[in-house]
C-alpha cells in the first residue's frame, strides 16, 4: 500500500504540468504540514501542530491577516518517508495550500526535497521544518527552506564543546541509523576533529524503536570504550529506552546528552515512569540541547505570551490525529517551537501587501533583519540566509523537572 | 482380507517407486531452486547496488553522509537485502545501516580491501561477491559495487544468505510433505483398490474349485461391473449351465431307458397286430423271428415256422432282384458295393401256400447291419383286394375321359362368340370418347358461356368462358347450386317439367349476370333441356353471350343518329346564317377601313362587330356540332395545346389547374380549333361546378384498345385525356343527357357546349366519357387515335394580320354579295380580282389569261355551286391546265370531305366562311410565298 501510495504520489509529480503562482484562496490562509500524528513519535507531531494553531486561531480571533485567517491543513506521515512524499504532493496538487510549514523529521524532510525543487517554478517554499539536518541549510536545497532552529551541527558542536571544556573527551555517540542520525554523527564528528579528538565508539538503533526495547547490547558496545559522555541522536523513545539500560548497566554517572529533536518533556517524562519501574532514578546526569530557549522562562516575552495564548486559545485538534491514550500537555518546548514558528509567519504575512503570494511572502521573510520573536535574540534572514536563529540552549533534569542547565562544572573533569 | 501375493509385489514396487522419485524430484528441487534463489538474489543486489552507483553519483561524490544515509536507509525496506554501506575510497564506512554497530567481519573485510584490487588483466572488477560471517546474526553474500571503478569508493549491498536457506528448506519441506501426503493418499488407495480387485479375484478361485468339485451349491457374490464381475457373472452361468448339462444327461439316460422298454413293447404289440407278414432271419437265412400274421397268410402252425429258412417257407421261386439280395446277407457287405442296410421294396410275387393255393403278395425286403451280425427283414403283404380294386379304377377313369373331351369342345364353341361381343363393345366405346372428346373441345373453345346442370339445378360442368364471366371456376361450381354461380335478375328455372320448347331460340332473352366479383354484365342467354334416350329431362344446358359492349355499341349509335338528325336541321341553318355573317362582318370591316374613325360610328361598327363574332361563334357552334364542321386535321403534340388551352381558360378564375402529361405522348391528328374547343368547354364545365374555387387535374395518357375492352372505339392505339373536377358533380339521372343539345342545367348555358364537345371528338372517330358523383367531382375522358410515327410539327397558327401585296387574283363565287364584298377587300388589300360566277367561267378567265401570258397568282373558288360547276370540278380541270396554279378553297361546308383534305383536290389552302378580310389577306400570303 505504501508504495501504491507512493507511486501516485510520483506520477503526479511528473504528470502536472508547472502552474504559474496563483493567489492563495480569499479567505483562508492554508499551510500544509505533514507530521508524525501517529506511531511513537506522534507526541512531538501532535504539540508543534498545537502550538503553532493556537498562535494562529489567535490571531484570527484578532481579525486576521488585512482579515484572512489562517489555518494549517495537517496530514500523518508516522514519521516514515514515503508518506510524507505522498502528503506534500497532495497538498501541493489538490489542496493548494499557499507554503509548507513545520514538516517534521530529518529522514522525512530530506526527501521531499526533491519534491520541492520540481514546484520550484510555483515557488513553494517550506517554513521552519522541525530538523537540523544540515541537508536544509545547505546548497542546492537551502534556497528553498527557511530555518528557524539551529541545526543539528550546531547543537551537537555546542555539546561537544561544552563536554570538552569540561573535560569530557572519550566520547560516544548512540544514533538512530537513518539520516538524522546520520547527520548528527557527523555534527559530533566534526565538532570533535576541530578538537583533534574522534568518537570513540558508536552505536546504533533502528527507527521506531520503543521505550520497552532493549538497548543492552548498544549499551555494552559503547561501555567498552569507556566514554566520558555519550551523546545520543534519536527520538525519545529510543533514547529513554538507552539511558534506563545505560544506568542499569554500570554506565550510570556518565552525562548522557540528547538533542532538541528527542523532545525533553517526553524523554523526562518516559523516565520518570521507568524510575519508577525500575526502582531506580534514572534522570540524573542529564544534558537536554534545545533550540530555543526555556518555555517556562517567565522572564521572556514570548514565554508570558505563549502562556497566555496556550490558555486562551484552545486548539481543537483533527479527526485524523492518533488521540488514543494520548493526553495533550498544556506547555511543551514542541508546542513552544510551533508556537514561535507561527508568530514569524505572522509577522512576515503582516508586511505583505495584498494579495498574498508565495514570492511576496518569501520577500517579507527574506526582508526580516533583526526581529526578536521575545527570547532575547535576534532573527535575520537574508537573500542567501535562510537560517533564523544560531543559539542553543540546555537544560537538565532536577527532582524530575526540566531546568535551564548553565553550569556546565558538576561534570568537570 | 487376505491380499494376493501378485499384488502384495505389485504394491511394494509401486511403493519403492514413489520413494525413488520424491527423493529425485526433492534433491533436484533442492540444488535447482538453491541455485535459482541465490542468482537471484545476486542480481537483485547487483541492480540495486549498480543503480545507486549510477544514479546517484553527485550524492556519492559529496560525500554528504546524510544524504547517502537516506538513500541507503530506503533500500533496507527491499525483502532480503539485510544491510547496505557506503564505503569512501579510503576505506572509511560514511554511512551504514547496521545496527547495534558495525560488525568486526566487516570492518575487517573493507579494512583488507582485497576485492578492490585489480584482477590479473589489471582491470579493477566491476564488482565482486563475497561471503561474510556475522557473528550472532549469521552469514552474508555482500555485494560491492564499485563507484567510477573505485574511484569514489563503493556500495556494499548484504543479503541474507540464511533467508535463502531458509526460503529453500521451507519450499522443499512443503514440496517433500506434499509428496509424502500424495505418497499416502496413494498408497491408501492403492490398498483398497488392490483390496477390491483380489478380493473377488480370491472368491472366483474358491468357485472355481467348488465347480471342479461338482460341488454346485457354491455361492459367489460379486456383483461389479467391471471385468471381475463380468468374469464372475460368466462363472455363474457357466456353473449353471454346467449343473443343468448333467442333470439333463442323468434324466436322459433314464429316459431313454423307459423309452427303449416302451417302444420294444409298442414295436411287438404293432408287429403282432400288423396286417402284413413279417419275417425276419439271421445271415444264414433262419427264421429268427416272425409275426402271427405270416403264420395266417400261408396258413401254417406257429412251430413249422420258427425253424425254416426264409427261402424254405416262401418257395424258391424269388424274383431276381430278392435271390440277389438275399446272396448278399452272410457277406461281407463292403465287398458288395452295397450300403450297410440294404433293401428292395415291394416286389410282386406270387406265394403258394401249404394246400397248395396261390396269392399275390408283395415282397419288402431290407438287410439290416447290426452289432449282431447281419439280418434279413421280409415284410410280406397280401395283395389280392388291391389288384382287384386297381382293375375297377382303370375302368371308371376311361369313362371319365371320355365325358371331358366332350365337354371341352361345347366351351370353345361359346368363348368364341363371348369374344366377338367384346371386339363389337369395343369399337361403339371408342366412338362414343371421340365424340365426347369433340363436344369438350367444341364447349372449351367456343365463345359463349356455357353451363350444364343435372336435374336438381346443381352445375355439373362450366367452359372456361363460363368461368371467366361467372368468375366461378368449375371446381368450385361444381355440385353447386346453378343460381350461386349464375346470378341474375330473373333466374333460370330448371325442373324436370321443362320442355323442348322452352329454349327453342338460342341466345334470344337478356339478362344482367352478376360476376363473382360484383361486375354486371349483359348477358344474352337459352336454355335448353338436356334429355335422355327415353326424352326424360336429365338436366340443363345454359348459353350465355357477353353482350355488354354490343349494348354500349347500340347506345352510342342511338345517341349519333339522335344528334345527326339534330344537326342535319341545325347545320343548314347555320351554313345560310355563316354565309349572311360574312356578309356583314366584312362589311362591318370595309365600313371601319374606310370611315374617317368617327368616334362614334367606330363604336357602333365594334358592337355590330361583337354581336357578328357571337353569332358567328354560335353558328360555327351549331356547323360544329351539326357535323358541319368536319375537322380540318393536322399532325399535333398535344402536350402544349393542352397547357395553352387551360391555362388561357383558367385565367382570372380562382381554380388551380394541375396537368400529368407524360413527354412521350403519341401525336394526334387533329383540328386544332376544334380541339382548343372541346378543352374549353370541358375546362369551362369544370371552373362552373367549382364556385368555391379548386383545382382541375389534365392527364393525358397513351392507351392501347383492345377488342374486348369496354370503349367502343376500334381496336388501336389512342392518346387519352382526362379533365378531372372536383366540383358538385352530375346527378346520375342527368348523366346520360348531358351531350345532348340544348339540354343545360345553366341559367346562361347555350346547351350546346359538350353537345359540340361529343360531335368533335366523334368527328375524330374518338370516344368521350364521363363518371361523376355527386359533391366528389366529375371526371371526362377523351380518347383520340393516335397518329403513328409522326413527328407532329407544332406551329401555333400566326395572329392574324392584315399583309397587303400584289398580284392577279381569280374569284369563283355563285352569290353577288360575296363578289362584291371581295373586290372591295381584294383592292383593298392591293390585289387585282378577276371574277367567275361559276367553275366553267373561271376556267375560261383562266385559259384566256394562260394564252395572253398573264397567267393569275392565284385562284380563290367556292367548293360548290349550285347548279354549275363547282370548285372540286373545276380544280381537276384547272390543274391539267395550269399544274402550277395556287388556287384556294372557299366553302360554309366545313363537314364537306374536300375541305379537310383539300391538299388532295389540290388546293393549297382553305377559307371557311364567313372569313375575316385578315384571313384572306393570311391565306393568300401563304399560298403566294408558299
Amino acid at each position: 500500500m505504501k508504495h501504491v501510495l507512493l507511486l501516485l504520489a510520483l506520477l503526479l509529480l511528473f504528470q502536472c504540468p508547472a502552474r504559474a503562482e496563483a493567489p492563495a484562496g480569499d479567505e483562508e490562509i492554508v499551510l500544509g504540514m505533514s507530521a508524525p500524528f501517529s506511531g511513537p513519535s506522534r507526541a512531538l507531531g501532535i504539540e508543534l501542530y498545537r502550538g503553532a494553531t493556537a498562535y494562529f486561531n489567535h490571531v484570527n480571533r484578532n481579525g486576521g491577516i488585512n482579515g484572512r485567517t489562517i489555518r494549517i491543513q495537517a496530514y500523518d506521515d508516522g514519521y516514515n518517508p514515503d508518506p510524507t512524499v505522498s502528503n506534500t504532493i497532495q497538498l501541493i496538487e489538490r489542496d493548494r495550500v499557499l507554503l509548507l510549514f513545520q514538516y517534521f523529521g530529518t529522514p522525512t524532510v530530506t526527501r521531499i526535497l526533491p519534491v520541492l525543487k520540481r514546484y520550484s517554478d510555483q515557488n513553494f517554499v517550506l517554513l521552519f521544518p522541525f530538523s537540523g539536518a544540515e541537508l536544509l541549510r545547505t546548497p542546492p536545497y537551502s534556497d528553498q527552506v527557511f530555518n528557524l532552529r539551529g541545526s543539528y551541527g550546531q547543537e551537537t558542536k555546542g555539546l561537544v564543546d561544552n563536554f570538552v571544556r569540561a573535560g569530557r573527551k572519550r566520547i560516544a555517540v548512540f544514533y538512530q541509523v537513518d539520516a538524522y542520525g546520520r547527520s548528527g554523527v557527523v555534527g559530533v564528528r566534526q565538532a570533535l576533529h576541530d578538537h583533534g579528538l574522534n568518537i570513540v565508539a558508536e552505536a546504533t538503533y533502528r527507527r521506531g524503536a520503543g521505550v520497552s526495547d532493549s538497548m543492552e547490547r548498544q549499551v555494552e558496545i559503547l561501555a567498552r570504550s569507556r566514554p566520558d559522555a555519550i551523546i545520543t541522536i534519536g527520538a525519545y523513545a529510543a533514547c529513554s529506552a538507552f539511558i534506563r539500560d545505560a544506568r542499569l548497566n554500570g554506565l550510570d554517572s556518565i552525562p548522557i546528552a540528547s538533542l532538541s529533536f528527542a523532545g525533553k518533556e517526553r524523554q523526562a517524562e518516559l523516565l520518570a515512569q521507568e524510575s519508577a519501574r525500575q526502582n531506580k532514578d534514572l534522570t540524573q546526569n542529564l544534558v537536554f540541547s534545545h533550540v530555543f530557549p526555556f518555555y517556562g522562562d517567565q522572564h521572556l516575552p514570548a514565554g508570558r505570551e505563549y502562556h497566555t495564548v496556550m490558555t486562551t486559545s484552545p486548539v481543537v485538534l483533527p479527526a485524523n490525529f492518533d488521540l488514543k491514550d494520548y493526553a495533550p500537555r498544556q506547555f511543551s518546548a514542541t508546542s513552544f517551537e510551533g508556537f514561535l514558528n507561527a508568530k514569524l509567519l505572522v509577522h512576515a504575512l503582516r508586511k505583505v501587501p495584498p494579495p498574498i503570494t508565495r514570492t511576496k511572502v518569501r520577500d517579507a521573510l527574506e526582508s526580516i533583519k533583526r526581529f526578536d520573536l521575545g527570547i532575547n535574540s535576534n532573527i535575520e534572514f537574508g537573500r542567501d540566509d535562510h537560517q533564523g536563529m544560531d543559539r542553543i540552549f540546555y537544560s537538565t533534569l532536577k527532582h524530575g523537572k526540566i531546568v535551564p542547565l548553565n553550569d556546565w562544572s558538576v561534570w568537570a573533569r | 482380507m487376505k491380499l494376493s501375493r501378485l499384488f502384495k509385489k505389485t504394491l511394494a514396487l509401486f511403493i519403492a517407486l514413489f520413494a525413488a522419485v520424491a527423493v529425485t524430484i526433492s534433491a533436484f528441487s533442492a540444488v535447482f531452486i538453491y541455485d535459482q534463489v541465490l542468482e537471484e538474489h545476486k542480481s537483485k543486489a547487483l541492480a540495486i547496488a549498480k543503480s545507486i552507483s549510477s544514479t546517484s553519483l553527485d550524492i556519492l561524490l559529496n560525500k554528504d553522509a546524510t544524504t547517502i544515509q537516506s538513500l541507503i536507509d530506503q533500500l533496507l525496506e527491499i525483502e532480503s537485502i539485510s544491510y547496505v554501506f557506503y564505503e569512501s575510497v579510503d576505506r572509511e564506512i560514511i554511512a551504514h545501516t547496521f545496527v547495534p554497530q558495525v560488525p568486526g567481519s566487516v570492518l575487517d573485510m573493507t579494512a583488507a580491501g582485497n576485492h578492490r584490487e585489480p584482477d590479473e588483466s589489471g582491470d579493477v572488477p566491476e564488482h565482486t561477491f563475497s561471503t561474510i560471517l556475522i557473528p550472532g546474526q549469521g552469514s552474508f553474500l555482500d555485494i560491492s559495487a564499485p563507484i567510477l571503478s573505485g574511484a569514489a569508493g563503493s556500495i556494499h549491498v548484504g543479503m541474507d544468505l540464511q533467508s535463502v536457506k531458509d526460503l529453500i528448506w521451507a519450499t522443499i519441506s512443503k514440496l517433500l510433505l506434499l509428496t509424502l501426503a500424495i505418497f499416502a493418499c496413494s498408497a491408501v488407495a492403492a490398498y483398497f483398490m488392490v483390496n477390491r480387485i483380489s478380493r473377488p479375484l480370491n472368491q472366483l478361485t474358491g468357485y472355481a474349485n467348488s465347480l471342479a468339485a461338482h460341488d454346485f451349491s457354491a455361492k459367489l457374490e460379486i456383483e461389479t461391473n467391471d471385468e471381475v464381475g463380468v468374469l464372475a457373472r460368466n462363472m455363474k452361468t457357466m456353473g449353471g449351465e454346467l449343473k443343468t448339462m448333467i442333470t439333463g444327461l442323468e434324466n436322459a439316460v433314464e429316459n431313454a431307458t423307459a423309452d427303449l422298454q416302451d417302444t420294444l413293447n409298442f414295436l411287438t404289440v404293432v408287429v403282432d397286430n400288423i396286417a402284413d407278414g413279417l419275417l425276419v432271419s439271421d445271415s444264414t437265412g433262419n427264421i429268427i423271428q416272425f409275426n402271427p400274421q405270416i403264420c395266417r397268410m400261408l396258413a401254417l402252425p406257429v412251430e413249422s415256422c420258427t425253424a425254416k429258412e426264409i427261402a424254405e417257407l416262401l418257395g424258391p421261386n424269388f424274383p431276381e432282384s430278392i435271390k440277389l439280395v438275399m446272396e448278399t446277407s452272410g457277406k461281407d457287405l463292403s465287398l458288395l458295393s452295397l450300403n450297410r442296410n440294404t433293401s428292395i421294396r415291394n416286389v410282386d410275387y406270387e406265394i403258394r401256400r401249404a394246400d397248395g393255393t396261390t396269392f399275390p403278395v408283395e415282397i419288402s425286403l431290407s438287410v439290416i447291419q447290426t452289432h449282431k451280425g447281419t439280418h434279413q427283414v421280409a415284410v410280406i403283404r397280401d395283395v389280392t383286394r388291391r389288384k382287384q380294386a386297381e382293375q375297377e379304377q382303370q375302368r371308371i377313369q376311361e369313362l371319365l375321359e371320355q365325358k371331358v373331351r366332350d365337354r371341352t369342345a361345347e366351351l370353345s364353341e361359346a368363348n368364341l362368340m363371348l369374344k366377338e361381343e367384346i371386339t363389337g363393345r369395343r369399337a361403339i366405346e371408342q366412338a362414343l370418347a371421340s365424340e365426347k372428346d369433340l363436344l369438350t373441345t367444341t364447349l372449351r373453345s367456343i365463345g359463349d358461356g356455357v353451363i350444364t346442370t343435372d336435374i336438381n339445378g346443381r352445375i355439373i360442368m362450366m367452359n372456361p368462358v363460363a368461368e371467366k364471366l361467372t368468375g366461378w371456376t368449375q371446381n368450385a361450381a361444381r355440385g353447386k347450386e346453378f343460381t350461386m354461380a349464375y346470378r341474375t335478375m330473373s333466374p333460370v328455372p330448371i325442373s324436370a317439367g321443362m320442355s323442348r320448347q322452352e329454349s327453342a331460340t338460342l341466345l334470344e332473352k337478356e339478362a344482367v349476370l352478376r360476376s363473382l366479383d360484383g361486375r354486371e354484365i349483359h348477358v344474352a342467354q337459352s336454355v335448353s333441356p338436356i334429355l335422355d334416350g327415353h326424352n326424360q329431362v336429365r338436366g340443363a344446358v345454359i348459353v350465355f353471350r357477353d353482350i355488354t359492349r354490343q349494348k354500349k355499341m347500340e347506345e352510342e349509335h342511338r345517341k349519333s343518329e339522335k344528334l345527326s338528325s339534330l344537326g342535319l336541321l341545325a347545320g343548314g341553318i347555320a351554313h345560310d346564317f355563316n354565309n349572311i355573317l360574312t356578309a356583314v362582318l366584312n362589311n362591318i370591316a370595309l365600313a371601319r377601313l374606310r370611315t374617317s374613325y368617327d368616334e362614334t360610328v367606330s363604336q357602333n361598327l365594334s358592337k355590330a362587330e361583337t354581336a357578328v363574332s357571337r353569332a358567328q361563334k354560335l353558328a360555327n357552334q351549331l356547323l360544329t356540332f351539326s357535323k358541319g364542321g368536319a375537322p380540318i386535321k393536322e399532325a399535333l403534340s398535344l402536350e402544349a395545346l393542352v397547357r395553352e388551352a387551360v391555362d388561357f381558360t383558367l385565367q382570372g378564375s380562382n381554380v388551380r389547374c394541375t396537368a400529368e402529361i407524360p413527354e412521350d405522348l403519341w401525336p394526334i391528328e387533329a383540328d386544332r380549333g376544334q380541339l382548343v374547343q372541346v378543352l374549353d368547354n370541358l375546362v369551362i364545365n369544370a371552373v362552373q361546378s367549382m364556385p368555391e374555387g379548386g383545382e382541375i387535374t389534365v392527364r393525358a395518357r397513351n392507351v392501347c384498345i383492345v377488342e374486348e375492352a369496354a370503349i367502343p372505339l376500334p381496336s388501336g392505339n389512342y392518346v387519352c385525356i382526362e379533365v378531372q373536377d372536383q366540383g358538385s358533380g352530375i346527378p346520375l339521372e342527368n348523366l346520360d343527357k348531358i351531350f345532348d343539345p340544348y339540354y343545360t342545367t345553366k341559367e346562361q348555358g347555350s346547351g350546346l357546349g359538350l353537345a359540340t364537345t361529343y360531335s368533335i371528338i366523334q368527328n375524330h372517330h374518338g370516344h368521350i366519357e364521363v363518371e361523376s358523383k355527386v359533391d366528389v367531382g366529375t371526371n371526362f375522358t377523351l380518347y383520340l387515335p393516335a397518329l403513328d410515327h409522326i413527328s407532329c410539327p407544332d406551329v401555333p397558327p400566326a395572329d392574324e394580320e392584315i399583309v397587303q401585296g400584289k398580284g392577279r387574283i381569280l374569284v369563283m363565287d355563285d352569290e353577288a354579295s360575296l363578289r362584291d364584298l371581295l373586290k372591295d377587300a381584294l383592292e383593298f388589300l392591293g390585289y387585282t380580282p378577276v371574277f367567275a360566277r361559276d367553275g366553267r367561267e373561271a376556267l375560261q378567265l383562266y385559259g384566256d389569261a394562260m394564252q395572253n401570258n398573264g397567267t393569275f397568282d392565284a385562284v380563290i373558288m367556292d367548293l360548290t355551286i349550285p347548279g354549275g360547276m363547282g370548285g372540286k370540278e373545276a380544280i381537276e380541270k384547272l390543274m391539267k391546265m395550269d399544274p402550277c396554279s395556287k388556287v384556294i378553297v372557299s366553302s360554309g361546308y366545313s363537314q364537306d370531305p374536300v375541305m379537310s383534305r383539300f391538299r388532295d383536290y389540290g388546293f393549297k389552302e382553305v377559307l371557311l366562311k364567313p372569313y375575316t378580310i385578315g384571313e384572306i389577306s393570311t391565306k393568300l400570303q401563304n399560298v403566294l410565298q408558299g
